[in-house]
């Protein structure tokens, strides 16, 4: 019997507002949540924490767009978007950041490094970036 | 269908009373169809099979109509069960190289194509797709499930096992189907599942009157997972 859902063509995994995840959460294909999500977020590809999302934890992916509410470090391969809807406390490790003017942050941004393998506090100290 | 009638006029004795009476046919799986064309020799040019249907009836029609009967019976069965082996997967889904490990809870449906290790609890329907693996107790209110469970399924409602389905574990719902070509292994208990649904129902309708469901606390906790009160 074939897989009647057709999920491997869909790669977007869509984690609605009524969810409220606890524990690690790690995926390979794009996820949006608008959900409630504690513990950590690793190894996914696009990461959106949709308008209605709340994270609290440690996110970890390629790309990653904060719509909502994130308390946390992220760490993403290539960039990170804050938009202005954004409220974050954390800190941000990318090669490229991109804050939206509106968007609350609270929290250092790293770009020294290319890949994002190095925690946040361990390099140069903090390059405190205070945008809000 | 002018030689439809004339047939049942000449065959009136070996006919059922109600056969002239009846209405031309509303549809075409009818029981009396079916012994009807065993009955005329050449069903399919009906322009002159009265003749000679007269002489072979006799002996033909009580086949006919165990046969009608037949073909009554698994129509009927399959029209029972439908609602309850097929409900409709709906949604969001989560994708196959999802990965949850900890505990999970939402109220709106899902389809489950990735991995949790952990327990789900859910107030809505939950449907736990062909890639989708779970190691650890769920709670829904209707549970389909088409890929691998490790624990106990509770649902309020229904609990439905296709036949891709590997379960190992409990089932306790009102409702359960295991679908042929499913795995399982594991206890049902649906008296229990059923009584303790029936308490919970009467609890939501009316919120002041608890004192009725004391004795099926233990019932309602398996139900409701730890968190019920919330």
């Amino acid at each position: 019997m074939s897989n009647p859902y057709n999920t491997l063509k869909e790669r977007t995994s869509i984690l609605g507002p009524t969810i409220k995840f606890k524990g690690e959460l790690s995926s390979e294909e794009d996820l949006v949540i608008n959900g409630k999500i504690e513990g950590s977020i690793t190894r996914t590809q696009k990461l959106t924490i949709g308008r209605e999302g709340s994270v609290n934890a440690n996110v970890e992916a390629t790309l990653v767009v904060i719509e909502g509410t994130i308390e946390g470090d992220v760490r993403a391969e290539k960039s990170v978007s804050v938009t202005e809807t954004a409220l974050m406390t954390g800190n941000i490790t990318a090669p490229s950041v991109m804050i939206q003017q509106g968007a609350k942050f609270n929290g250092s941004v790293d770009m020294s490094d290319g890949k994002a393998g190095k925690a946040p506090a361990s390099g140069s100290g903090s390059r405190a970036t205070n945008a809000s | 269908m002018a030689w439809f009638k004339n047939t049942a006029g000449e065959n009136a004795p070996m006919s059922s009373p109600s056969f002239d009476k009846r209405t031309p046919r509303e549809t075409f799986p009818d029981p009396r169809l079916a012994e009807f064309d065993l009955k005329s020799p050449l069903p399919g040019t009906p322009a002159a099979p009265a003749p000679r249907a007269t002489t072979t009836a006799p002996v033909e029609a009580k086949p006919a109509e165990l046969k009608a009967a037949d073909v009554k019976s698994p129509e009927v069965k399959s029209a029972d069960l439908k609602p309850i082996a097929e409900p409709k997967p709906t949604g969001s889904v989560f994708g196959p190289t999802l990965r949850f490990k900890g505990e999970l809870r939402a109220d709106e449906d899902f389809v489950m194509q990735g991995r949790i290790e952990g327990s789900i609890h859910h107030t809505q329907n939950l449907t736990i797709g062909t890639d989708g693996v779970v190691k650890g107790d769920s709670r829904a209110r209707n549970i389909i499930v088409d890929g691998t469970i490790d624990g106990d399924l509770y649902a309020l409602e229904s609990i439905c096992i296709r036949p891709t389905a590997k379960v190992q574990g409990n089932l306790m719902a009102p409702r359960v189907s295991i679908a042929d070509g499913a795995s399982f292994n594991g206890k049902i208990d649906m008296a229990t599942a059923a009584r303790a649904a029936r308490s919970i129902a009467d609890r939501q309708s009316s919120p002041s009157h608890d004192s009725a469901a004391v004795e099926d606390t233990v019932v309602e906790k398996m139900l409701m997972g730890g968190g019920a009160a919330e």
